[in-house]
C-alpha cells in the first residue's frame, strides 16, 4: 500500500488575496492525475502545498495521513519529491551533478554510494540525459536543462512526484517520453501529479483531470468528463470542440 | 569514471595538490623580505636571521594565510548564500560595520581598551553591531531568505560607508591619515596569542562550513530546490551567514579591509574544479591562504624598504591572472 495525499478545505492567502480556497481532494496512486486550469487559478500552489513548500497553507494536508507541514523535512523528501516551473542554476554544476543532488535526502553523509549513483543513472536513462551528464548545466538548451531537472527529482526515488509544468520546453519526442516515463513510474506504483497547459496531453495520457479556476476546483473526473465543451469555455474562456481520436481518447480543437 | 558523483579520490587528488601549495608557501613566503634570511642559521637558531625569522616573517606570513584563507572561504559562502558569483565578504556589510568600527576608533582616539588595540575592538563591536542588525532585520517577520538577507545586507552596507565618508571627513588631520591608511589594508606581524586567538575564532566556524558543503551544493541551486530535498533553508541562511561573518570579522578587525581574494578565490576554483562545494569551499581556504601570503610577501620586497599594503598587490596581481583564466576557460581544465 503506497502512501497517498488527502487535502481537506485546504487554501493559501498572500496578504489580502486567497488564491486557493476550499480545496478538498484525495490523490492515490491508482490514476495518473493532471490538474489543469488558467494562469492564477492556483495550480502551482496546490502542488507546493503538497511538496512541503508552502508551510502556512489553510485547512488540511495530509501526507501518509500525516499533516505535510509536521513532516520532518528530510523524511518528506524521501517520499515526494517535486519538479519545479524553472530552476535558474548560477554555477557550472554538471547536469550529472544536478540530478546526483536529488539524492540528497537518501545521502546524509559527505560522499555518495555506489547506490546513490546507480538511482541518479537509472533517473538519467529514463529521461535521457546520459549523452550530457558531464556537461555544464548552463549550457544546455532548456528542454535538456528540464529533463536533467526531471532526472534529479526521478533521482530521489519518491513514492510521490508532483511536476509543474513538466512537458514546457519539451520537443515532441520528449514530451511523449516523458509521459510515458510517468505512466511506467505510476504503475510501478508511484503516486504521479502533474501540472500541464496542454489539454490533449492531458486528454491522451491522463486517467484523472483535476480541473482549477480562480482558485477552487471546478472539475474532478476522467479527461472526458473534465474537459467538456462547455467547461473549456467557463473556465477557460475559449471555445472547442471535443472530437475523438482513433484509440477513443478526447481530442481537442480550439476555435469555432 | 562520471564525475557526478564525487570520488573520494578525486576530492583528494584536488585537496592534496591544494595543501602542497599551502605547504610550499608557508615554506617560501617568510624567506621574502628585504633582508635576506639565511634558511641554515635559521635552523640552527643562530643570529639576526632567527630572530627576523620568528618574530617578523613568520607571524605574519601565518596572519596572512589565516586571514586569506577565511576570507576566500567567506567569499564562497557569501556568493552561495546570495546565488550570485560577484557577492564578497564586504557584500552584506561586514567588513564595512568592521571599518566604521576601526574608523570611529581612530577618530576618537581613545587609546587602548584593556590590553587590544583599540581598533580591533572597534572594528569588531562594528560588524557584530551590523551582523545583528542584517539578522534582525533579515529575519523578523516571514521566513529568512536570500532575498531579504540581500536587502538588509546591502542597506546596512551602504549607511556604513557613509557613516565612514562622515567620519572621516570631521577627523583631525593626522586621524584621517591613519584612516586612509587602514582603510587600505595590509598584513602586519602579530604576537602569537593574537594568531592563536584568531585560529581559534574562525577555525570552528571553518569547520561548520566545510562540513555543511552538500547542503551548500542544494543552496546554489535555488532554496526551493534545497527546501525539496530536506534542507531547512532558513536555518542553513542564519549559519552561513553567522559562520561567514565571523571568518570575515576579525580578521577585518586585525587587517583592515582587504577585497578581492573573497571574490577571486572562488570564482578561480570553480573554473578549474567545478561548482561541487565539497572540493570548492576546502580548496577555496587553502588557496585564498596562499594567494594573501604570496601578495603580501611580494608587497614588502617590489618597493623595499617601502611597502605597498597587500589588498593592493592581490587586486593587481589577481586582476590579470583572472582574465587569463576566463580566456583559457573554454578549454575547460578539469582533473
Amino acid at each position: 500500500m503506497s502512501a497517498g495525499f488527502e487535502l481537506r478545505n485546504a487554501g493559501m492567502r498572500y496578504g489580502a488575496v486567497q488564491v486557493l480556497r476550499g480545496v478538498t481532494l484525495k490523490f492515490d496512486v491508482d490514476r495518473l492525475t493532471v490538474l489543469v486550469g488558467p494562469n492564477g487559478a492556483g495550480k502551482s500552489t496546490l502542488v507546493g502545498i503538497m511538496a512541503g513548500l508552502r508551510e502556512r497553507y489553510l485547512g488540511e494536508c495530509l501526507f501518509d495521513g500525516i499533516e505535510v507541514r509536521k513532516w520532518d523535512r528530510r523524511q518528506l523528501a524521501k517520499r515526494v519529491s517535486f519538479v519545479p516551473q524553472m530552476v535558474r542554476i548560477e554555477f557550472p554544476f554538471t547536469a550529472g551533478q544536478v540530478v546526483m543532488m536529488g539524492r540528497a535526502p537518501h545521502a546524509p553523509g559527505f560522499f555518495e554510494s555506489e547506490l546513490d549513483l546507480r538511482a541518479a543513472e537509472e533517473a538519467m536513462e529514463l529521461t535521457d540525459t546520459l549523452p550530457f551528464r558531464d556537461r555544464d548545466v548552463r549550457s544546455l538548451s532548456e528542454g535538456e536543462r528540464r529533463r536533467v531537472i526531471l532526472a534529479a527529482a526521478l533521482a530521489q526515488s519518491p513514492q510521490a512526484l508532483l511536476l509543474d509544468e513538466p512537458a514546457t520546453s519539451l520537443d515532441v519526442r520528449h514530451q511523449l517520453d516523458l509521459h510515458r516515463v510517468l505512466r511506467t513510474l505510476q504503475q510501478r506504483g508511484v503516486l504521479v501529479v502533474a501540472i500541464t497547459h496542454d489539454l490533449n496531453m492531458a486528454a491522451a495520457y491522463a486517467d484523472r483531470v483535476v480541473a482549477l479556476c480562480d482558485g477552487e476546483v471546478v472539475a474532478d473526473g476522467g479527461p472526458e468528463e473534465a474537459l467538456r465543451p462547455d467547461l473549456l469555455r467557463r473556465v477557460f474562456q475559449v471555445s472547442a470542440e471535443v472530437m475523438r481520436t482513433n484509440s477513443g481518447r478526447p481530442w481537442i480543437a480550439y476555435g469555432e | 569514471m562520471a564525475s557526478e558523483r564525487l570520488q573520494p579520490r578525486r576530492f583528494r587528488t584536488a585537496l592534496a595538490i591544494s595543501i602542497v601549495v599551502a605547504v610550499v608557501v608557508l615554506f617560501l613566503a617568510p624567506l621574502a623580505g628585504p633582508t635576506h634570511i639565511d634558511f641554515a642559521k635559521v635552523a640552527a637558531r643562530e643570529g639576526p636571521d632567527f630572530d627576523v625569522m620568528i618574530s617578523l616573517r613568520l607571524p605574519r606570513v601565518l596572519l596572512a594565510m589565516l586571514a586569506g584563507g577565511c576570507l576566500a572561504l567567506a567569499g564562497a559562502v557569501f556568493q552561495t548564500l546570495l546565488r550570485d558569483a560577484l557577492a564578497t565578504p564586504d557584500t552584506l556589510g561586514i567588513s564595512s560595520g568592521a571599518s566604521l568600527g576601526a574608523v570611529m576608533a581612530i577618530c576618537f582616539n581613545v587609546g587602548r581598551a584593556g590590553n587590544l588595540p583599540v581598533v580591533w575592538v572597534g572594528a569588531l563591536a562594528g560588524s557584530v553591531l551590523v551582523l545583528l542588525l542584517v539578522l534582525g532585520i533579515a529575519g523578523a517577520g516571514e521566513r529568512m531568505s536570500s532575498f531579504t538577507l540581500l536587502l538588509a545586507g546591502i542597506a546596512i552596507n551602504s549607511m556604513c560607508m557613509a557613516l565612514i565618508q562622515f567620519v572621516h571627513s570631521v577627523a583631525a588631520f593626522t586621524q584621517s591619515f591613519s584612516i586612509t591608511r587602514w582603510l587600505m589594508g595590509g598584513i602586519d606581524a602579530v604576537p602569537y596569542p593574537t594568531l592563536a586567538w584568531l585560529a581559534a575564532l574562525v577555525l570552528p566556524a571553518a569547520a561548520v562550513v566545510l562540513m555543511r558543503a552538500p547542503a551548500w551544493n542544494l543552496l546554489a541551486v535555488g532554496e526551493e530546490w534545497a527546501a525539496a530535498r530536506g534542507v531547512a533553508v532558513d536555518r542553513l541562511l542564519f549559519t552561513g551567514y553567522l559562520a561567514a561573518s565571523v571568518l570575515t570579522a576579525p580578521v577585518t578587525a586585525i587587517t583592515g579591509p582587504i577585497g578581492f581574494v573573497g571574490l577571486i578565490v572562488p570564482h578561480a576554483l570553480r573554473l578549474w574544479l567545478g561548482a561541487d562545494h565539497r572540493v570548492l569551499m576546502p580548496c577555496s581556504f587553502l588557496w585564498g591562504a596562499a594567494l594573501l601570503a604570496i601578495c603580501d610577501a611580494v608587497a614588502r620586497v617590489v618597493l623595499a624598504p617601502a611597502e605597498i599594503p597587500a589588498g593592493v598587490i592581490t587586486a593587481l596581481l589577481g586582476g590579470p591572472f583572472f582574465m587569463w583564466l576566463l580566456r583559457v576557460r573554454k578549454r575547460s581544465i578539469r582533473i
